[in-house]
Protein backbone atom coordinates (compact mmCIF):
# COMPACT_ATOMS: atom_id res chain seq x y z
CA UNK A 1 0.00 0.00 0.00
CA UNK A 2 0.97 3.46 -0.93
CA UNK A 3 1.24 6.25 1.70
CA UNK A 4 -1.98 8.53 1.53
CA UNK A 5 -0.19 11.35 1.98
CA UNK A 6 2.31 11.85 -0.77
CA UNK A 7 1.22 8.93 -2.71
CA UNK A 8 4.81 7.54 -3.26
CA UNK A 9 6.47 5.98 -0.72
CA UNK A 10 5.46 2.38 0.50
CA UNK A 11 3.10 2.83 3.76
CA UNK A 12 4.47 1.62 7.08
CA UNK A 13 2.60 3.41 9.77
CA UNK A 14 -0.88 3.34 10.62
CA UNK A 15 -2.54 6.52 12.22
CA UNK A 16 -5.78 5.87 13.61
CA UNK A 17 -8.00 9.26 15.28
CA UNK A 18 -10.81 8.75 17.26
CA UNK A 19 -12.50 12.48 17.61
CA UNK A 20 -15.61 12.10 19.89
CA UNK A 21 -16.30 8.29 18.59
CA UNK A 22 -15.35 8.99 14.84
CA UNK A 23 -12.62 6.95 14.03
CA UNK A 24 -10.44 8.01 11.38
CA UNK A 25 -7.42 5.68 9.70
CA UNK A 26 -4.33 6.76 7.54
CA UNK A 27 -2.21 5.07 6.39
CA UNK A 28 1.75 6.94 6.03
CA UNK A 29 5.26 6.40 4.80
CA UNK A 30 7.51 7.07 7.63
CA UNK A 31 8.88 10.40 5.84
CA UNK A 32 5.18 11.70 6.23
CA UNK A 33 4.66 10.13 9.20
CA UNK A 34 7.64 12.29 10.89
CA UNK A 35 6.70 15.56 8.80
CA UNK A 36 3.27 15.47 10.25
CA UNK A 37 4.78 14.63 13.55
CA UNK A 38 3.49 11.45 14.27
CA UNK A 39 6.64 9.58 14.10
CA UNK A 40 7.57 10.90 17.81
CA UNK A 41 5.12 7.67 19.39
CA UNK A 42 7.83 5.07 19.57
CA UNK A 43 6.15 2.85 17.61
CA UNK A 44 9.56 0.36 18.36
CA UNK A 45 9.07 0.95 22.01
CA UNK A 46 9.34 -2.10 23.76
CA UNK A 47 6.47 -3.39 26.55
CA UNK A 48 6.98 -1.19 29.80
CA UNK A 49 7.57 -3.84 32.08
CA UNK A 50 6.63 -1.47 34.98
CA UNK A 51 2.95 -1.23 34.10
CA UNK A 52 2.17 -4.75 32.71
CA UNK A 53 4.09 -6.18 35.86
CA UNK A 54 1.56 -4.46 38.28
CA UNK A 55 -0.77 -6.63 35.96
CA UNK A 56 0.79 -9.33 36.96
CA UNK A 57 1.15 -8.79 40.18
CA UNK A 58 -2.46 -8.55 41.08
CA UNK A 59 -3.37 -11.34 38.91
CA UNK A 60 -1.31 -13.18 40.84
CA UNK A 61 -2.83 -12.43 44.10
CA UNK A 62 -6.68 -12.73 42.91
CA UNK A 63 -5.70 -16.17 41.74
CA UNK A 64 -5.00 -17.48 44.96
CA UNK A 65 -7.40 -20.22 45.45
CA UNK A 66 -7.97 -19.29 48.84
CA UNK A 67 -9.02 -15.65 47.75
CA UNK A 68 -10.92 -14.88 50.64
CA UNK A 69 -7.35 -14.64 52.45
CA UNK A 70 -6.40 -11.61 51.16
CA UNK A 71 -3.95 -9.38 53.15
CA UNK A 72 -6.16 -5.98 53.05
CA UNK A 73 -3.29 -3.98 55.59
CA UNK A 74 -0.54 -2.72 53.36
CA UNK A 75 2.84 -3.46 54.37
CA UNK A 76 5.20 -0.06 54.12
CA UNK A 77 8.76 0.02 54.24
CA UNK A 78 10.26 2.42 57.21
CA UNK A 79 13.30 3.14 55.19
CA UNK A 80 11.69 4.97 52.28
CA UNK A 81 8.01 4.79 53.10
CA UNK A 82 7.13 3.24 50.22
CA UNK A 83 4.47 0.76 50.52
CA UNK A 84 3.56 -2.63 48.91
CA UNK A 85 0.80 -1.09 46.71
CA UNK A 86 3.77 1.55 45.40
CA UNK A 87 5.39 -1.32 44.79
CA UNK A 88 2.83 -3.14 42.75
CA UNK A 89 1.98 -0.26 40.63
CA UNK A 90 5.48 0.42 39.71
CA UNK A 91 6.98 -2.73 39.50
CA UNK A 92 10.14 -1.06 40.84
CA UNK A 93 11.98 -1.12 44.74
CA UNK A 94 12.14 2.25 46.54
CA UNK A 95 15.05 1.38 48.04
CA UNK A 96 17.42 -1.98 49.33
CA UNK A 97 14.84 -2.01 52.42
CA UNK A 98 12.15 -2.91 50.58
CA UNK A 99 13.21 -6.31 49.81
CA UNK A 100 12.78 -6.89 53.55
CA UNK A 101 9.89 -5.41 54.40
CA UNK A 102 8.07 -6.88 52.00
CA UNK A 103 10.02 -10.56 51.88
CA UNK A 104 6.83 -12.44 53.06
CA UNK A 105 4.75 -11.10 49.27
CA UNK A 106 7.77 -10.60 47.50
CA UNK A 107 9.03 -14.33 47.89
CA UNK A 108 6.45 -16.05 45.74
CA UNK A 109 6.61 -13.24 43.00
CA UNK A 110 10.18 -13.82 43.09
CA UNK A 111 9.69 -17.32 42.68
CA UNK A 112 7.11 -17.03 40.18
CA UNK A 113 9.82 -14.64 37.93
CA UNK A 114 13.37 -16.33 38.59
CA UNK A 115 11.89 -20.38 39.78
CA UNK A 116 13.77 -19.26 43.10
CA UNK A 117 13.96 -16.78 45.69
CA UNK A 118 17.34 -17.23 47.44
CA UNK A 119 20.20 -15.79 45.73
CA UNK A 120 22.87 -18.83 45.20
CA UNK A 121 25.79 -16.71 43.07
CA UNK A 122 28.74 -14.58 44.31
CA UNK A 123 28.72 -12.14 46.72
CA UNK A 124 31.78 -10.98 46.51
CA UNK A 125 34.60 -9.48 48.72
CA UNK A 126 32.05 -7.63 51.08
CA UNK A 127 33.41 -4.19 52.41
CA UNK A 128 33.90 -4.42 56.49
CA UNK A 129 31.70 -1.97 57.46
CA UNK A 130 29.08 -3.14 54.34
CA UNK A 131 25.57 -3.85 56.49
CA UNK A 132 24.09 -7.39 55.22
CA UNK A 133 20.99 -7.35 57.05
CA UNK A 134 19.64 -10.65 57.92
CA UNK A 135 16.36 -11.38 57.09
CA UNK A 136 14.88 -14.74 58.97
CA UNK A 137 11.45 -14.60 58.03
CA UNK A 138 9.94 -16.76 60.34
CA UNK A 139 12.28 -14.68 63.20
CA UNK A 140 10.28 -11.59 62.19
CA UNK A 141 7.03 -13.09 62.04
CA UNK A 142 7.49 -14.82 65.25
CA UNK A 143 9.10 -11.25 66.79
CA UNK A 144 5.51 -9.55 65.31
CA UNK A 145 3.75 -12.15 67.37
CA UNK A 146 4.92 -11.08 70.44
CA UNK A 147 4.09 -7.54 69.82
CA UNK A 148 0.76 -8.63 68.44
CA UNK A 149 -2.13 -7.25 70.64
CA UNK A 150 -5.61 -7.22 69.33
CA UNK A 151 -6.85 -10.68 67.51
CA UNK A 152 -7.49 -8.83 64.44
CA UNK A 153 -3.78 -8.20 64.31
CA UNK A 154 -3.12 -12.35 64.98
CA UNK A 155 -5.61 -13.37 62.77
CA UNK A 156 -4.25 -11.46 59.88
CA UNK A 157 -0.56 -12.98 60.66
CA UNK A 158 -1.86 -16.59 60.64
CA UNK A 159 -3.49 -15.98 57.19
CA UNK A 160 -0.06 -14.05 56.05
CA UNK A 161 1.22 -17.37 57.14
CA UNK A 162 -1.34 -19.85 55.93
CA UNK A 163 -0.22 -17.98 52.53
CA UNK A 164 3.49 -18.72 52.95
CA UNK A 165 2.70 -22.31 53.85
CA UNK A 166 0.14 -22.74 50.63
CA UNK A 167 3.16 -21.13 48.10
CA UNK A 168 6.07 -23.06 49.79
CA UNK A 169 3.91 -26.33 49.68
CA UNK A 170 3.87 -27.01 53.50
CA UNK A 171 0.06 -28.42 53.55
CA UNK A 172 0.98 -29.75 57.04
CA UNK A 173 1.51 -26.47 58.62
CA UNK A 174 -1.16 -24.91 56.01
CA UNK A 175 -3.37 -27.51 57.36
CA UNK A 176 -2.64 -26.79 61.24
CA UNK A 177 -2.80 -22.70 60.25
CA UNK A 178 -6.28 -23.30 58.73
CA UNK A 179 -7.66 -24.64 61.58
CA UNK A 180 -5.88 -22.29 63.93
CA UNK A 181 -7.59 -19.25 61.71
CA UNK A 182 -10.94 -21.38 62.53
CA UNK A 183 -10.45 -21.02 65.79
CA UNK A 184 -9.47 -17.58 66.06
CA UNK A 185 -12.51 -16.31 63.86
CA UNK A 186 -14.94 -18.19 66.45
CA UNK B 1 41.21 -0.71 17.71
CA UNK B 2 38.10 -0.42 19.32
CA UNK B 3 36.54 -3.93 20.61
CA UNK B 4 33.85 -3.25 17.97
CA UNK B 5 35.78 -3.24 14.98
CA UNK B 6 37.75 -6.43 15.77
CA UNK B 7 36.72 -10.00 14.65
CA UNK B 8 37.19 -12.44 17.41
CA UNK B 9 35.99 -16.00 18.01
CA UNK B 10 33.05 -17.53 15.94
CA UNK B 11 31.97 -14.09 14.90
CA UNK B 12 31.03 -15.40 11.53
CA UNK B 13 27.64 -15.34 13.55
CA UNK B 14 28.59 -13.88 17.11
CA UNK B 15 28.93 -11.11 16.61
CA UNK B 16 29.96 -9.66 20.22
CA UNK B 17 29.33 -10.78 23.98
CA UNK B 18 28.32 -7.97 26.94
CA UNK B 19 28.36 -8.69 30.57
CA UNK B 20 26.16 -6.33 33.24
CA UNK B 21 25.86 -6.25 36.31
CA UNK B 22 23.21 -4.07 37.93
CA UNK B 23 24.17 -2.82 41.47
CA UNK B 24 23.39 -0.30 43.82
CA UNK B 25 24.86 1.53 47.19
CA UNK B 26 23.15 1.08 50.40
CA UNK B 27 23.30 4.59 50.95
CA UNK B 28 20.94 5.56 48.36
CA UNK B 29 17.20 5.02 47.38
CA UNK B 30 16.89 2.99 44.27
CA UNK B 31 16.24 5.35 41.15
CA UNK B 32 17.36 8.95 42.77
CA UNK B 33 16.08 11.75 40.68
CA UNK B 34 16.16 14.87 43.40
CA UNK B 35 19.51 16.92 42.33
CA UNK B 36 21.12 16.92 45.82
CA UNK B 37 21.50 12.69 45.78
CA UNK B 38 22.34 12.67 42.36
CA UNK B 39 25.10 15.26 42.90
CA UNK B 40 26.10 12.96 46.48
CA UNK B 41 26.33 9.59 43.79
CA UNK B 42 28.27 11.62 41.13
CA UNK B 43 30.92 13.28 43.20
CA UNK B 44 31.26 9.71 45.35
CA UNK B 45 31.90 7.56 41.47
CA UNK B 46 33.89 10.82 40.35
CA UNK B 47 36.24 10.68 43.08
CA UNK B 48 36.59 7.36 42.84
CA UNK B 49 37.23 6.86 38.93
CA UNK B 50 40.79 6.98 39.52
CA UNK B 51 41.09 4.46 41.86
CA UNK B 52 39.16 2.47 40.19
CA UNK B 53 41.31 2.42 37.28
CA UNK B 54 41.23 0.79 33.68
CA UNK B 55 41.67 4.19 32.51
CA UNK B 56 37.83 4.85 32.83
CA UNK B 57 36.91 8.57 32.96
CA UNK B 58 33.56 10.07 33.90
CA UNK B 59 31.56 11.93 31.78
CA UNK B 60 27.81 13.32 32.36
CA UNK B 61 25.02 13.03 29.98
CA UNK B 62 23.89 16.44 30.23
CA UNK B 63 27.97 17.48 28.96
CA UNK B 64 27.77 15.45 25.82
CA UNK B 65 26.44 16.57 23.10
CA UNK B 66 23.78 14.69 21.24
CA UNK B 67 25.52 13.02 17.97
CA UNK B 68 28.02 11.75 20.74
CA UNK B 69 25.21 10.18 22.50
CA UNK B 70 23.50 8.85 19.95
CA UNK B 71 26.81 7.72 18.75
CA UNK B 72 27.21 5.50 21.64
CA UNK B 73 23.89 4.43 21.62
CA UNK B 74 24.69 3.29 18.01
CA UNK B 75 27.56 0.99 19.80
CA UNK B 76 25.04 0.05 21.79
CA UNK B 77 27.07 0.94 24.72
CA UNK B 78 24.46 2.14 26.19
CA UNK B 79 20.90 1.94 26.40
CA UNK B 80 18.81 4.90 23.90
CA UNK B 81 16.23 5.20 27.57
CA UNK B 82 19.14 6.04 29.50
CA UNK B 83 20.40 8.62 26.75
CA UNK B 84 17.15 9.97 26.18
CA UNK B 85 15.49 9.81 29.46
CA UNK B 86 18.12 10.69 32.06
CA UNK B 87 19.71 13.28 30.36
CA UNK B 88 19.93 15.09 33.65
CA UNK B 89 21.06 12.44 36.01
CA UNK B 90 22.82 10.00 34.35
CA UNK B 91 26.51 9.88 33.77
CA UNK B 92 29.01 7.26 32.58
CA UNK B 93 32.50 5.67 32.75
CA UNK B 94 33.76 5.06 30.14
CA UNK B 95 37.58 3.25 29.15
CA UNK B 96 39.45 4.57 26.00
CA UNK B 97 38.58 1.21 24.22
CA UNK B 98 35.01 1.18 25.16
CA UNK B 99 35.11 -2.39 26.30
CA UNK B 100 34.01 -0.64 29.70
CA UNK B 101 31.19 1.45 30.25
CA UNK B 102 29.48 2.08 33.49
CA UNK B 103 26.10 3.76 33.14
CA UNK B 104 25.52 6.26 36.75
CA UNK B 105 22.61 6.58 37.67
CA UNK B 106 20.14 4.20 34.75
CA UNK B 107 17.69 1.82 36.73
CA UNK B 108 20.31 1.08 38.92
CA UNK B 109 22.85 3.23 40.24
CA UNK B 110 25.48 1.22 38.89
CA UNK B 111 25.17 -0.74 35.70
CA UNK B 112 28.71 -2.20 34.61
CA UNK B 113 28.97 -3.93 31.33
CA UNK B 114 31.63 -5.27 29.74
CA UNK B 115 31.90 -5.83 26.00
CA UNK B 116 33.92 -7.97 23.94
CA UNK B 117 33.76 -8.85 20.07
CA UNK B 118 33.08 -12.22 18.81
CA UNK B 119 31.84 -15.17 21.23
CA UNK B 120 33.72 -14.73 24.49
CA UNK B 121 31.58 -15.39 27.85
CA UNK B 122 34.50 -16.50 29.79
CA UNK B 123 36.74 -13.60 29.53
CA UNK B 124 34.01 -11.14 29.66
CA UNK B 125 32.71 -12.16 32.71
CA UNK B 126 35.83 -12.55 34.59
CA UNK B 127 36.35 -8.90 33.62
CA UNK B 128 33.44 -7.57 35.15
CA UNK B 129 33.91 -9.80 37.88
CA UNK B 130 37.09 -8.06 38.50
CA UNK B 131 35.91 -4.80 38.26
CA UNK B 132 33.04 -5.23 40.18
CA UNK B 133 35.25 -6.43 43.21
CA UNK B 134 37.77 -3.41 42.69
CA UNK B 135 34.43 -1.48 43.10
CA UNK B 136 32.64 -2.89 45.81
CA UNK B 137 36.38 -2.64 47.42
CA UNK B 138 35.48 1.10 47.81
CA UNK B 139 31.44 1.36 47.92
CA UNK B 140 28.86 -0.34 50.26
CA UNK B 141 26.44 -2.78 48.01
CA UNK B 142 22.82 -2.68 48.25
CA UNK B 143 22.86 -6.90 49.13
CA UNK B 144 21.24 -9.38 51.27
CA UNK B 145 22.19 -12.75 52.35
CA UNK B 146 18.72 -14.28 51.09
CA UNK B 147 18.65 -12.00 47.82
CA UNK B 148 22.29 -10.96 46.76
CA UNK B 149 22.65 -7.92 45.18
CA UNK B 150 19.48 -5.86 45.30
CA UNK B 151 18.01 -4.26 42.25
CA UNK B 152 14.96 -1.84 41.47
CA UNK B 153 13.41 -4.48 39.43
CA UNK B 154 13.01 -7.52 41.36
CA UNK B 155 13.85 -9.18 37.72
CA UNK B 156 17.33 -8.41 38.28
CA UNK B 157 18.01 -9.08 41.71
CA UNK B 158 20.15 -12.01 43.02
CA UNK B 159 23.29 -11.89 40.88
CA UNK B 160 22.20 -8.86 38.71
CA UNK B 161 23.97 -10.53 35.69
CA UNK B 162 22.68 -10.21 32.34
CA UNK B 163 24.78 -12.23 29.98
CA UNK B 164 23.90 -11.38 26.03
CA UNK B 165 25.53 -12.34 23.07
CA UNK B 166 24.54 -10.61 19.54
CA UNK B 167 24.20 -13.15 16.45
CA UNK B 168 24.01 -13.04 12.76
CA UNK B 169 21.71 -15.85 11.76
CA UNK B 170 21.15 -14.66 7.79
CA UNK B 171 20.94 -18.28 6.75
CA UNK B 172 18.66 -19.07 9.48
CA UNK B 173 16.17 -16.84 8.14
CA UNK B 174 16.51 -17.40 4.52
CA UNK B 175 16.17 -20.86 5.08
CA UNK B 176 13.08 -20.19 6.90
CA UNK B 177 13.98 -22.22 9.75
CA UNK B 178 14.70 -19.21 12.53
CA UNK B 179 11.18 -19.67 13.73
CA UNK B 180 12.23 -23.33 14.62
CA UNK B 181 15.41 -22.11 16.41
CA UNK B 182 14.14 -19.61 18.19
CA UNK B 183 11.04 -21.62 19.91
CA UNK B 184 12.90 -23.97 20.97
CA UNK B 185 15.66 -21.86 22.54
CA UNK B 186 12.97 -20.01 24.69
CA UNK B 187 12.20 -23.19 26.49
CA UNK B 188 15.84 -22.75 28.02
CA UNK B 189 15.14 -20.09 30.42
CA UNK B 190 16.52 -17.59 27.53
CA UNK B 191 15.53 -14.34 25.98
CA UNK B 192 15.98 -13.42 22.23
CA UNK B 193 14.97 -10.64 20.17
CA UNK B 194 15.71 -9.23 16.66
CA UNK B 195 17.77 -6.19 16.93
CA UNK B 196 16.32 -3.37 14.86
CA UNK B 197 12.87 -3.14 12.76
CA UNK B 198 11.07 -5.33 15.17
CA UNK B 199 7.91 -3.67 13.52
CA UNK B 200 8.67 -2.76 10.24
CA UNK B 201 9.28 -5.42 7.63
CA UNK B 202 12.78 -4.91 7.33
CA UNK B 203 13.08 -6.84 9.82
CA UNK B 204 16.79 -7.44 10.33
CA UNK B 205 19.08 -10.92 10.58
CA UNK B 206 20.44 -9.54 14.24
CA UNK B 207 19.31 -11.37 17.23
CA UNK B 208 20.28 -10.57 20.52
CA UNK B 209 20.25 -13.73 23.19
CA UNK B 210 20.05 -13.24 27.25
CA UNK B 211 19.47 -15.22 30.43
CA UNK B 212 16.33 -14.37 31.95
CA UNK B 213 16.74 -16.09 35.38
CA UNK B 214 19.12 -13.82 37.64
CA UNK B 215 18.12 -15.51 40.98
CA UNK B 216 18.78 -19.01 42.42
CA UNK B 217 21.11 -19.42 40.03
CA UNK B 218 24.81 -18.99 39.92
CA UNK B 219 26.75 -16.18 37.87
CA UNK B 220 28.75 -19.47 36.18
CA UNK B 221 25.75 -21.62 35.52
CA UNK B 222 24.19 -18.59 33.87
CA UNK B 223 26.80 -18.22 31.89
CA UNK B 224 26.93 -21.82 30.89
CA UNK B 225 23.70 -21.76 29.90
CA UNK B 226 24.17 -19.10 27.27
CA UNK B 227 27.13 -21.06 26.15
CA UNK B 228 25.31 -23.91 25.70
CA UNK B 229 22.35 -22.48 24.01
CA UNK B 230 24.50 -20.30 21.64
CA UNK B 231 26.97 -22.53 20.44
CA UNK B 232 23.70 -24.64 19.49
CA UNK B 233 22.86 -21.74 17.40
CA UNK B 234 26.12 -21.16 15.89
CA UNK B 235 26.28 -24.65 14.99
CA UNK B 236 22.35 -24.97 13.14
CA UNK B 237 23.08 -20.86 11.30
CA UNK B 238 26.63 -22.41 10.06
CA UNK B 239 24.63 -25.27 8.92
CA UNK B 240 21.88 -23.75 7.06
CA UNK B 241 24.80 -21.49 5.36
CA UNK B 242 26.20 -24.95 3.89
CA UNK B 243 22.99 -25.45 2.52
CA UNK B 244 22.86 -22.45 0.86
CA UNK B 245 26.20 -22.92 -0.50
CA UNK B 246 25.20 -25.32 -2.37
CA UNK B 247 23.17 -23.42 -4.84
CA UNK B 248 26.50 -21.57 -5.14
CA UNK B 249 25.48 -19.40 -8.31
CA UNK B 250 21.93 -18.14 -6.70
CA UNK B 251 23.72 -16.80 -3.80
CA UNK B 252 26.75 -15.79 -5.07
CA UNK B 253 24.41 -13.42 -7.21
CA UNK B 254 22.43 -12.20 -3.87
CA UNK B 255 25.43 -11.15 -2.16
CA UNK B 256 27.07 -9.33 -5.71
CA UNK B 257 23.66 -7.73 -6.35
CA UNK B 258 23.73 -6.56 -2.70
CA UNK B 259 27.24 -5.21 -3.18
CA UNK B 260 26.43 -3.57 -6.16
CA UNK B 261 23.91 -1.52 -4.93
CA UNK B 262 26.15 -0.37 -1.48
CA UNK B 263 29.03 0.54 -4.42
CA UNK B 264 27.21 2.74 -6.80
CA UNK B 265 23.95 3.93 -4.59
CA UNK B 266 24.50 7.75 -4.62
CA UNK B 267 22.64 8.05 -2.04
CA UNK B 268 21.33 5.78 0.73
CA UNK B 269 19.30 5.37 4.27
CA UNK B 270 20.81 3.44 7.24
CA UNK B 271 18.22 0.92 7.00
CA UNK B 272 18.67 0.00 3.49
CA UNK B 273 22.20 -0.39 4.41
CA UNK B 274 21.61 -2.71 7.22
CA UNK B 275 19.56 -4.86 4.86
CA UNK B 276 21.84 -5.01 1.92
CA UNK B 277 25.03 -5.21 4.42
CA UNK B 278 23.84 -8.31 5.74
CA UNK B 279 23.81 -10.77 2.54
CA UNK B 280 27.05 -9.05 1.79
CA UNK B 281 28.31 -10.26 5.31
CA UNK B 282 27.42 -13.28 5.03
CA UNK B 283 29.48 -13.72 1.59
CA UNK B 284 32.08 -12.11 3.29
CA UNK B 285 32.24 -14.46 5.72
CA UNK B 286 31.25 -17.53 3.09
CA UNK B 287 34.58 -16.42 1.80
CA UNK B 288 32.42 -15.83 -1.63
CA UNK B 289 33.17 -12.06 -2.19
CA UNK B 290 36.65 -10.82 -2.62
CA UNK B 291 36.30 -7.27 -2.28
CA UNK B 292 35.31 -7.48 1.09
CA UNK B 293 37.38 -7.91 4.37
CA UNK B 294 35.47 -8.79 8.06
CA UNK B 295 37.12 -5.26 9.11
CA UNK B 296 35.34 -3.48 5.93
CA UNK B 297 32.15 -4.64 6.98
CA UNK B 298 32.26 -3.83 10.54
CA UNK B 299 33.49 -0.53 9.42
CA UNK B 300 30.56 -0.13 7.19
CA UNK B 301 28.15 -1.67 10.09
CA UNK B 302 29.10 1.35 12.29
CA UNK B 303 29.89 4.05 10.51
CA UNK B 304 26.84 4.14 8.36
CA UNK B 305 24.36 5.07 11.29
CA UNK B 306 23.35 8.03 11.68
CA UNK B 307 24.97 9.37 14.61
CA UNK B 308 28.41 7.44 13.50
CA UNK B 309 28.25 8.59 10.45
CA UNK B 310 28.34 12.02 11.00
CA UNK B 311 31.46 11.66 13.76
CA UNK B 312 33.21 9.62 11.43
CA UNK B 313 32.86 13.09 9.00
CA UNK B 314 33.48 15.40 11.88
CA UNK B 315 30.61 17.11 10.88
CA UNK B 316 26.36 17.54 10.96
CA UNK B 317 24.28 17.28 8.44
CA UNK B 318 20.80 17.10 7.55
CA UNK B 319 18.91 13.83 6.90
CA UNK B 320 18.64 13.86 3.03
CA UNK B 321 22.36 15.29 3.36
CA UNK B 322 23.40 12.21 5.47
CA UNK B 323 21.91 9.69 2.48
CA UNK B 324 24.36 11.33 0.11
CA UNK B 325 27.23 11.39 2.51
CA UNK B 326 26.63 7.60 3.39
CA UNK B 327 26.53 6.62 -0.02
CA UNK B 328 30.29 8.33 -0.55
CA UNK B 329 31.37 6.86 3.20
CA UNK B 330 30.50 3.13 2.09
CA UNK B 331 32.76 3.83 -1.68
CA UNK B 332 35.24 5.11 0.55
CA UNK B 333 35.48 2.44 3.00
CA UNK B 334 35.01 -0.89 0.34
CA UNK B 335 37.90 1.29 -1.84
CA UNK B 336 40.67 1.01 1.21
CA UNK B 337 43.90 -0.78 0.68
Amino acid sequence: MLCENCGKNEANVQYTEVINGNKKQVFLCEECSKKLGIDNMKFEFPIDFSSFFGDFLEDFENSDFMPTLDIKKDIKCDKCNMTFEEFMNTGKFGCDHCYDAFKVKIDPILKKIHGSNRHVGRIGNIKENTKIFKSNNEEKINNQENKIQTKEDKLEMLKEKLKMAIKEERYEDAAKLRDEIKKQEK
Amino acid sequence: MNWYLQSGKDSDVAISTRIRLARNLSEFKFNIKDKESVNKLEEKIKELSWNIGYGLKFFKLKDMDDITKMSLVEKNLISPEFALNRNEIGSILINDDENICIMINEEDHLRIQVFSSGFDIENTLNLAKELDTKIQSFLNYAMSNDYGYLTSCPTNVGTGLRVSVMLHLPALRKTKNIEKVLDAITNFGVNIRGIYGENSKSSSDMFQISNKKTLGISEEDIAKNIKIITEKIIEQERAARKFLIKDNLDLEDKVYRNFGILKNCRKISSSEVRELLSTVKLGTDLGIIDEMTDLKVLKLYLYTKPANLQKYLGEQYEELERDVKRAEVIKQIINEK
